[in-house]
């Protein structure tokens, strides 16, 4: 053999040593130094889960009624994995499916194959698409009738993959009823899963609460899925079962809602905005589209009822809906009735919010409580006039008179006082005491009262800082707009004023703001909780609707209560007098049968349950008037306080007032209605849940004390009461 | 054997008179010490019937579950692979007893033979598996695949051509290299047609090496590196290959990157491998083989199922016994008697040496996917046969070179 060959078979030699070295390195690598991770890789490879469904807990009242329970229907889903096996993906059974139950082929493959990317689900439409496990079966048809659900299990042979089965679905006995507090189930989306309250337990194939109850306890509620660990070869084949855990049923809510007195609040709401719709008054058509009604438990901070108009059929969630029907069904033109008008919905309190500017008048001095104050029918503010309602005078009256009056000019000037003294005190580069905005926000205005339903809003107090810094982000816009030659000059020279002036807390604000105009807005619940503060002596709380989560065996798992966010008269610098509380409540007592809500309540019994009320009439650009009444009562020892919003519906005593009249007639069963609760006052305990799974009404506290007269010790000389309501 | 004993052995006549007497028994010919069974190299057979052995062991665990699974017999491709073992030894055995002589003379029928077959496959007789047309069906469940007796034709014909040797002269002449070339080139275009690319890398790879050990000047064996080179670099650049193809061998180095498709295997593969660690899951136990989460498991991957159910002792071991058949090959090769069983020696061992580096690799995630079995322990008959037809060949080297070691 030559050198040469015996040169290159060496280093043939060495070439082979040198690949095989690196298979050898290559091999250590992965078995030894990152075999750890690649064990964990294949040990979540071949597993698969399907996960089966925990009832849902019940959502019951105060009494132990059912609100929102759970019924069994006939479900049709089909399993993607199943499917896919066949030789032609399933087609031929999702079309004879498509056939019996009446959905589109096309549609079906949408719903039964995963998700694709965002961009080619928007391209062709997709709107519902499996983001779950492909083993995990996807519902396609809920309430089938039984013989089609027999025809799938009869002739499994022709529908391989499609299973009819009885489960539980959610069950809305009381249809439309407090939709706005219950919300309703949708599907979890994919992108949510793993987020925020999304980020454990959580599995795609869930149905989560949107909004109200089922949404803020949907962690109680749901319970643990069932879940079936299965192994799973690369086609998706289960071939074997690795692990089951059964289902654990999720917790009940116990409201404290009561369903009477709800649909004793929802009806006066109908009733009231029907009676606008159909009685124009002297400015025309009255359209009253929406409103809200709260009741709330004074003493406890609990809310009774909670109901928001136009309201919303929950069970349509539970069927597929096409997008258009979605938007015909809730959406802007449908007047979004998912939108719950009483906590987020933004009004205009109008003179509802006089009990904010009396208490800030009286607490910063410039009204005492003995004093006597002019009511023109119109005062000079600044350059221009602002007039009473109607233009109408009253003289020299008493706070008393002016509140059950509700003389707007008294409030102008408290509003021009405080101005001026502000004013000076920033000449003199001092803090400004703002004491309105001061008591809005201490009567928990301007910011969510935090209540348990989700996306609540908190509403808009407006001060000098304030405004300053949104002028300063919106200066721009204005400062252009003000040289925009497509603005009329009329537009032109708002924008300027905007430009340049902007960022001041103009006189001509600080009086709209003392009587509930201009730039406050709030929403009904917060005005129900301030008049709640008002009624049980300066407790301001934190409301909430659920009262307790109980168990399946009938154990409380959890109290829920409302929290103390302020005591407005205790404390070393209280926010305002005892005594000008009650001589609030005691003025506000005369509004039914003396002031701007005699019309409404003429007839009233008031002699068994008194109350006491401010009506409230917001003007609103280019719309008909917010109409308002808050009230509070029995006026001796305040229970609840109840609040009514009708938009576009006129003045507070027209409409907002006559319903709240409802309200009271049903909690107390007065005037030929139904008592809500024989002694008036709501339960104190739980239902009392049995062991074989009954429930039963929780015991009643006795009625303590008939119906007390108002208390009169504040009262003032009535020496200037009259005839004649405003608004 | 010691050094002191093969220090005796090269005093020794290299081909003893006796041992062709007649009236010997066969039992006293068989074990006489000058007779072939003898100076059969047992290490490289012990270690090639090994690696059959775990083969069959691991062709078994990749193929029962999805036997049971069709209600078939869950040992059929044991018993099958266990035959392939069988006849291959057989046929191994007539290639190490056929004359060395007659082996040159053997060398143009098994290449035109080879040749026909390969001509065959392209014919309506050919089918296509996996999107090669490599395959003429025979019936019975039994296929042949004429590319790997290509294999053992080329390695032959390689060594006749460069083999003999003219008056004095060392090394071939340029005329021989091309020669040889031409004589390649039939059956590897016949293989680009099926398209094979994976047996046709071996070719290109057996033929650099079978040139470079004849001692062909220097400027070949480097064009040829630098053709193989430049035809990759190409075939990848004008996108000659069919899609699948370019993919296989493109995304090897990302298989991350479409997990779900063409790296899939290759992430499989490597998961399968990594998760058996040390010493395995266990046989039957590997949770990726039983998952059947690794196409071709018992053919092109069947490495991943050692990988995983044996761990590192058991892949290693593999590696181990390929590493000894391939090292015994090229001392068979230095230590031929003439340049052609050198030639053969070195042929073999190229080919071997090319397509496990290539197969163990694909599985490790660190070579291209090109559809080459594991000699001996993959499943696949044609394959099995050539593989221990080579093993006969080198016997057949060794028996008639003039060494011990």
């Amino acid at each position: 053999m030559s050198h040469r060959s015996r040169l290159r078979l060496a280093v043939l030699q060495l070439l082979v040593l040198s690949l095989f070295g690196t298979l050898f390195a290559r091999l250590w690598y992965l078995q030894v130094m990152a075999g750890e991770q690649y064990e964990t890789i294949a040990a979540n490879n071949g597993r698969g889960t399907i996960a089966e469904r925990a009832t849902r807990g019940r959502i019951l009242d105060d009494m132990g009624r059912p609100l929102v329970t759970n019924r069994t229907s006939l479900v049709v889903s089909a399993s993607y994995a199943e499917l896919l096996k066949q030789e032609d993906g399933g087609l031929a059974v999702l079309k004879r499916l498509s056939k019996l139950i009446k959905v589109p082929v096309t549609q079906l493959k949408h719903e039964v194959e995963p998700c694709p990317s965002t961009k080619e689900r928007r391209e062709k439409g997709i709107t519902v698409c499996n983001n779950g496990s492909p083993l995990q079966p996807v519902p396609v048809a809920q309430d089938v009738p039984p013989e089609v659900a027999y025809k799938i299990m009869e002739h499994r042979e022709d529908f391989p993959g499609i299973e009819a089965k009885a489960v539980a679905v959610r069950s809305y006995p009381h249809k439309d009823l407090a939709s706005h507090v219950f919300g309703y189930l949708g599907r979890i989306n994919a992108d949510e899963i793993g987020k925020g309250k999304y980020k454990k337990g959580y599995d795609p194939s869930d149905l989560v609460g949107r909004g109200g109850v089922e949404e803020v306890y949907d962690r109680d509620l749901k319970g643990v899925a069932g879940l079936q660990t299965v192994a799973v070869n690369s086609k998706g084949r289960v071939t074997g079962v690795l692990d089951t855990r059964e289902p654990v049923p999720g917790n009940d809510l116990v409201l404290s809602l009561d369903l009477v007195v709800q649909r004793s609040a929802e009806k006066a709401l109908d009733d009231w905005m029907a009676f606008a719709r159909r009685t124009p008054d002297k400015n025309g058509v009255r359209k009253a589209p929406s409103g809200a009604a709260v009741v709330v438990d004074v003493k406890t901070g609990r809310l009774v009822a909670l109901a928001s108009s136009p309201t919303f059929d929950p069970a349509r969630f539970q069927t597929r809906i096409p997008q258009k029907e979605f938007t015909r069904l809730f959406g802007e033109k449908a007047n979004d009735p998912l939108v719950s008008r009483a906590v987020q919905g933004l009004f205009a309190p109008g003179s509802t919010f006089k009990l904010v500017s009396t208490a800030a008048a009286v607490e910063a001095g410039n009204a005492p409580l003995g004093g006597i104050f002019n009511c023109p029918g119109a005062l000079k503010v600044g350059n221009s006039s602002k007039s009473n309602f109607e233009g109408r005078g009253e003289g020299p009256i008493s706070l008393y008179t002016t509140l059950v009056k509700s003389c707007d000019t008294v409030y102008y000037q408290f509003a021009m006082d405080q101005w001026y003294a502000d004013q000076a005190l920033i000449e003199q580069d001092k803090k400004p005491r703002e004491v309105l905005q001061k008591m809005a926000r201490d009567f928990g205005f301007g910011t969510p009262t935090g209540l348990d339903l989700p996306d609540e809003r908190g509403g808009l107090i407006r001060d000098r800082a304030s405004i300053r810094k949104s002028w300063e982000t919106n200066k721009d816009y204005y400062c252009k707009l003000m040289t925009n030659p497509t603005q009329t000059p009329y537009q032109q020279a708002i924008a300027r004023e905007n430009c340049e002036e902007g960022w001041r807390y103009r006189l001509g604000s600080a009086a709209n703001d003392y009587v509930g105009q201009g730039d406050v807005l709030v929403t009904p619940l917060q005005m129900a909780m301030a008049y709640a503060a008002l009624a049980n002596g300066g407790t301001l709380y934190s409301p909430r609707v659920a009262k307790a989560v109980v168990g399946p065996d009938g154990k409380v798992v959890r109290e829920i209560k409302p929290k103390v966010v302020r005591e407005l008269t205790k404390g070393p610098n209280p926010t305002v007098q005892p005594r000008t509380l009650d001589y609030i409540r005691n003025s506000l007592a005369a509004v039914p049968t003396e002031g701007t809500a005699r019309g409404a309540f003429l007839g009233y019994p008031y002699g068994s349950v008194p109350i006491g009320g401010k009506t409230g009439t917001a003007e609103v650009q280019g719309k008909h008037d917010t109409s308002w009444f808050a009230s509070f009562g029995p006026v001796g020892d305040p229970r609840y306080a109840v609040v009514v919003m009708v938009e576009q519906a006129g003045t507070g005593g027209s409409v907002a007032a006559p319903a709240v009249r409802q309200i009271w007639d049903g909690i107390y069963g007065l005037e030929g209605h139904k008592a809500a609760y024989s002694g008036g006052l709501p339960p104190n305990g739980l239902p009392r849940f049995a062991a074989d799974g009954t429930i039963r009404k929780p015991r009643l506290p006795a009625r303590t004390r008939p119906s007390s007269p108002p208390d009169t010790r504040a009262l003032p000389a009535q020496t200037d009461r009259r005839r004649g309501s405003y608004a | 054997m010691t050094g002191a004993q093969q220090q005796a052995d090269w005093s020794t006549p290299r081909v003893s008179p006796v041992a062709l007497n007649d009236r010997e028994s066969f039992r006293e010919k068989a074990f006489h010490r000058e007779s072939p069974l003898r100076r059969l190299d047992w290490v490289v057979l012990f270690c090639a019937v090994a690696l059959s052995g775990i083969g069959a062991v691991l062709v078994w665990s990749a193929t029962r579950a999805a036997m049971e699974a069709a209600g078939g017999d869950p040992r059929a491709f044991l018993k099958r692979h266990v035959l392939n073992v069988l006849i291959g030894l057989a046929l191994g055995a007539i290639a190490a007893l056929v004359d060395y002589r007659m082996l040159r003379a053997y060398a143009p029928i098994v290449y035109i033979a080879s040749t026909i077959g390969l001509v065959a496959v392209l014919s309506p007789l050919g089918s296509v598996i996996n999107n090669a047309r490599s395959w003429i069906v025979i019936g019975g469940g039994f296929q042949v695949q004429p590319s790997e007796f290509a294999k053992v034709a080329l390695v032959v014909g390689m060594a006749m051509i460069l083999g003999e040797k003219r008056d004095n002269e060392a090394d071939p002449r340029d005329g021989d290299v091309l020669l040889v070339l031409a004589m390649a080139a039939v059956p590897m275009g016949l293989i680009m047609l099926q398209p094979d690319l994976g047996t046709m890398m071996v070719f290109v790879f057996t033929i650099l090496g079978v040139l470079a050990v004849s001692g062909a000047p220097r400027r070949w064996v480097a064009g040829l590196v630098i053709l193989g080179v430049l035809s990759g670099w190409g075939i990848l650049h004008f996108h000659m290959l069919e899609d699948y193809q370019e993919a296989r061998l493109t995304s090897f180095a990302n298989p991350e990157a479409d997990a779900r498709d063409t790296g899939y295997n290759v992430n499989q593969a490597k998961i399968a491998i990594g998760s058996g660690r040390v010493t395995g899951k266990g046989l039957f136990q590997g949770t990726q083989t039983n998952g059947e989460f690794i196409p071709e498991q018992q053919t092109d991957f069947v490495f991943t199922v050692a990988g995983e159910e044996l761990g590192f002792v058991g892949a290693g071991t593999i590696l181990l016994l390929l590493g000894v058949v391939l090292w015994r090959g090229t001392r068979i090769a230095v230590n031929a008697g003439d340049m052609f069983g050198t030639l053969v020696a070195a042929g073999v061992v190229s080919w071997f040496a090319f397509q496990s580096f290539v197969n163990i690799g694909m599985t490790l995630g660190i070579m291209p996917v090109t559809g080459l079995p594991l000699p001996f322990v993959s499943y696949g008959g044609s394959a099995m046969f050539a593989n221990f037809m080579a093993i006969g060949l080198l016997c057949n080297v060794k028996m008639r070179s003039n060494s011990w070691d």
